[in-house]
């Protein structure tokens, strides 16, 4: 009687008692208190929502594999009969994968596969044959399944199993026929170390690696390495603390237009050389050269969803005509001063070098706005100017903010 | 004002840094032991990231300038996560599998049928480690069977107070005596056998008689 | 925690010259990241503070290369035994040098294990404007170098049977220069927990640690597969003994 009561399902335990004596040593890690198991359970639950995404490329490559070269070559009734997640994780993850792994199927009819209900296959059964009462799932014996008449017509069982190896995930699919010697009739194993990233396919039109591989290069070339920038911008001056100062700074609007160059492949440098005019009627007229070199600062490439933040740094020429450049000269401009520059008896010019240090975020290097503070050596002297901030070895004095239109 | 442009100067270099996956202002001592990275060509590496990484030039010889790519990916599961014996097996289970499946793969005729087992403390692992050699045999070639095969409850009674070799040789013994194996049948156990190593050993059971791979 | 594991194996020359131009240059400092790329932080399960490796003839050859001088060799092998002498191997080593034999062939008993260690560096990179800068600035921007080493271990029987083989890549960036090492001292003060802090030895110590830890774990792998190889016939039992007093490091 003993011997009839072999049980399959016990198999594993037994045996492994049995047959490794590590297992006297298994609980070396049952020193972790119950807050620390609730941490590492919170932590898992992150880390799962993280892994979903790669488990979904996986599963997606595993199903265009099918719709190419169907394991077989009629609709096939085939019962889901395991879904393993990695050692650690949990049943939330299992479900995501399945729901996902049943979408998939049933949007690609050329696959083959005619997902079938069993619940009888992922039961535990007890049958009792010539050889034995045996307590097993019943995908594990297909005798029972048969005898009884529970397989729901399904001939074939499908097992997924992910697991985290280091840096990759690996998703190991196999189909077993439900004969009495349970044959493998077919494996694969897809990692994401040799995987393509990020496949960016849909559900209902599944690509291969390569194709979506070409997707992506070609929407990162689509934004093209170099851009025209067209800048609007606003610079204000800072008004001097000094009681001499008696003329306000007024704002001056610039109009800008060059070339943007990406320096790497990822846009993460990029650098422009623009040109540009002000225009104020009665006031002034100015002409400015500016070359600038970014730095992304909100990742190591641009992103296709996001907004990216750039940190920039610039050096301009500018040159300003008319009465308005007088609040850049060295005395502070009298009222004599001011009505010969506005009657034409002077024409006052002034032509100063400036470094701007700013930030400015693109949205998908179509749009950008930016903000920046500018250093102009020659201004130091300038009792009308005054600065926004000073840091001792350097004073910014104007603050300017733009709009950039990428074409 | 030259302190100023000396700075600007070193801007470029040093923030070119800030992605560098090593533990920095930024980064933890931890966090850096969770990457695995590796080095690879620039070729390889915009293969991989090319979002990030430019094409080789093919006018710059690679004598000229050896460009390079670290790569570096998060590990999936941290460092601590799971018992250390269990990531270290887990970890390298793609390669330990294989090279077991070449070396058992040579053992056998092309026709025999595989049967591949794994005994290890946690039934989890033992289930991965078992599906993994499984799913690699049949890549490779081979006909494997998901069945395991059994023994009788007395039959594991007595292993359980055997030395460890003589567990394994009396296990296949049985398994060709109560015809659980055929001819034509082979079975691959994959075990540890000392609490202390962190790698996987082998054995092969083929009309009876016992072999250890590795 | 066995001293062998806060001993510093030996590290690239470049670090060693870290430490001096911090004597000459006074007002100068470094900063040595290491950051551990392949292997060196996987999971180890051994206790090199038990005696592993009783009843155990290890052979310890430290082989020196192009980028691992003789030196260097000498001092890696010096500390590998006091590692394997302090888990109860018989350790005896050698650094091969062209035209000498090896102990392997001369020795009347044959060791139960051959453990052969290399080294080499695999990448180099400075940046000659941050030196530049660097002098300009009097150390204020720092200079970098980047380096990548790699030990490769291979473990026979005394057959010369492969038992274990693996390679293991070390990245060491170097920062000097008053500016960084000030302000990683005050972070390492005020805010890094000590197990984070950057400045002293600890890149040193830390990776000593991880290859001490790994080569001590791959000598188990290899002394068990030898085991089972050989159909579990070596005499010795494997009897822990956790309490066990072991003889201090150099």
């Amino acid at each position: 009687m003993i011997r009839t009561l072999a049980l399959a399902i016990a198999w594993g335990v037994a045996v492994t008692a049995a047959l490794s004596p590590a297992s006297a040593h298994a609980d070396a890690d049952t020193g972790i208190t119950d807050a620390q198991k609730a941490q590492l359970e919170q932590l898992r639950a992150k880390i799962a929502s993280q892994i979903q995404l790669q488990a979904y490329d996986l599963l997606d490559e595993l199903v265009y594999g099918w719709t190419e070269s169907p394991v077989f070559a009629t609709d096939t009734p085939v019962v889901l009969a395991d879904v393993s997640v990695p050692v650690g994780f949990g049943s939330g993850l299992e479900a995501l994968v399945e729901n996902h792994f049943v979408s998939l199927v049933t949007k690609n009819p050329r696959t083959h596969l005619v997902l079938t209900h069993c619940p009888r296959c992922n039961e535990l059964i007890v049958y009792s044959g010539a050889k034995g009462t045996v307590v097993s799932r019943g995908v594990d014996q297909p005798e029972a399944l048969a005898a009884a008449g529970a397989a729901s017509g399904a001939h074939h069982a499908l097992f997924l199993d992910f697991e985290a190896e280091g840096a990759a995930l690996v998703l190991r699919a196999r189909i077993t026929s439900l004969e009495p010697a349970l044959p493998i009739v077919y494996a694969r194993t897809l990692s994401t170390s040799t995987a393509s990233p990020a496949l960016l396919r849909s559900p209902e039109r599944l690509k291969s690696a390569a194709e979506a591989r070409q997707e992506y290069l070609d929407a990162l070339t689509g934004r093209g390495f170099f851009l025209v920038p067209m800048r609007l911008g606003i610079r204000n001056y800072a008004k001097s603390d000094s009681p001499d100062a008696q003329a306000t700074p007024f704002p001056f609007v610039w109009l800008q237009i060059g070339a943007e160059a990406a320096l790497t492949q990822a846009r993460a440098w990029t650098a422009s050389l623009s040109v540009g005019g002000t225009y104020t009627p009665d006031l002034h007229t100015g002409w400015l050269v500016q070359a600038r070199i970014g730095r992304l600062l909100s990742g190591s490439t641009i992103s296709l969803t996001q907004p990216d933040l750039y940190g920039f740094l610039g050096g301009s020429v500018i040159t300003i005509y008319g009465p308005g450049a007088t609040i850049f000269g060295d005395k502070v401009p009298t009222t004599k001063d001011l009505l010969d520059a506005a009657t034409g008896v002077s024409k006052p010019e002034f032509t100063f070098a400036a470094f701007q240090l700013g930030l400015e975020l693109r949205i998908k290097s179509r749009i950008g706005l930016g903000a920046y503070l500018e250093y102009a050596p020659a201004l130091e002297n300038a009792p009308s100017i005054g600065n926004y901030l000073d840091l001792g070895f350097i004073q910014f004095h104007n603050f300017g903010v733009e709009v950039t239109f990428c074409f | 004002m030259e302190t100023f442009i000396i700075f600007l100067m070193a801007l470029p270099s040093l923030a070119d840094r800030a992605g560098d996956p090593s533990l920095n202002a930024f980064r933890s001592k931890a966090e850096a032991r969770n990457m695995e990275c590796t080095r690879v060509s620039q070729a390889q590496a915009h293969e991989r990231f090319p979002g990030q990484v430019p094409e080789p030039s093919p006018r710059v010889s690679s004598n000229l300038m050896d460009i390079d790519a670290l790569v570096c990916t998060p590990r999936i599961v941290r460092v601590g996560e799971r018992p250390a014996r269990d990531e270290a097996i887990l970890s390298s289970l793609s390669q330990s599998v294989s090279d077991i499946a070449q070396v058992a793969g040579a053992v056998g005729d092309p026709d025999t049928l595989w049967h591949v087992d794994a005994f290890y403390p946690d039934p989890r692992v033992a289930h991965k480690i078992a599906v993994a050699a499984r799913t690699h045999l049949v890549e490779t070639g081979h006909l494997v069977s998901d069945r395991v095969p059994l023994l009788a409850a007395g039959d594991l009674l007595v292993m359980r107070d055997l030395p460890e070799r003589k567990r394994f040789e009396l296990a296949c013994a049985r398994f060709f005596a109560e015809h659980a194996l055929g001819e034509h049948e082979a079975f691959l156990g994959i075990t540890v056998v000392d609490p202390r190593e962190t790698q996987l050993h082998a054995g092969v059971c083929q009309k009876g008689v016992w072999q250890w791979l590795r | 925690m066995n001293g062998s594991f806060t001993t510093a194996a030996p590290l690239p020359r470049g670090i060693a010259l870290c430490a001096l131009s911090l004597v000459v240059l006074a007002s100068s400092g470094c900063v040595t990241v290491y950051q551990p790329l392949v292997a060196l932080q996987r999971p180890v399960v051994v206790d090199p503070r038990l005696p592993n490796f009783e009843h155990t003839r290890v052979l310890l050859r430290c082989i020196p290369g192009d980028d691992f001088p003789a030196s260097d060799a000498e001092v890696l092998c010096r500390k590998l035994g006091t590692l394997f002498r302090n888990q109860g191997a018989t350790v005896e080593s050698e650094v091969p040098r062209n035209g000498r034999g090896s102990r392997l062939d001369d020795a009347a008993e044959k060791p139960d294990l051959v453990l052969d260690v290399r080294s080499r560096r695999l990448h180099y990179d400075d940046h000659p404007i941050l030196t530049v800068l660097s002098a300009l600035t009097l150390t204020l921007v720092p200079t970098i170098v980047d380096e990548s080493f790699e030990q490769a271990v291979a473990i026979r029987d005394a057959g010369g049977m492969l038992l274990v083989n693996d390679v293991m890549q070390a990245r060491f960036v170097r920062y000097s220069g008053v500016g960084v090492w000030s302000v990683n001292a005050v972070l390492d003060l005020l805010v890094r927990p000590d197990e984070d802090d950057l400045t002293g030895d600890t890149a040193s110590e830390d990776f000593s640690r991880d290859f001490y830890a790994q080569v001590s774990q791959l000598m188990v792998n290899a002394r068990i597969r030898s085991k089972v190889l050989h159909g579990f016939d070596e005499p010795a039992p494997d009897v822990l003994l956790p309490d066990l007093q072991l003889s201090s490091p150099p």
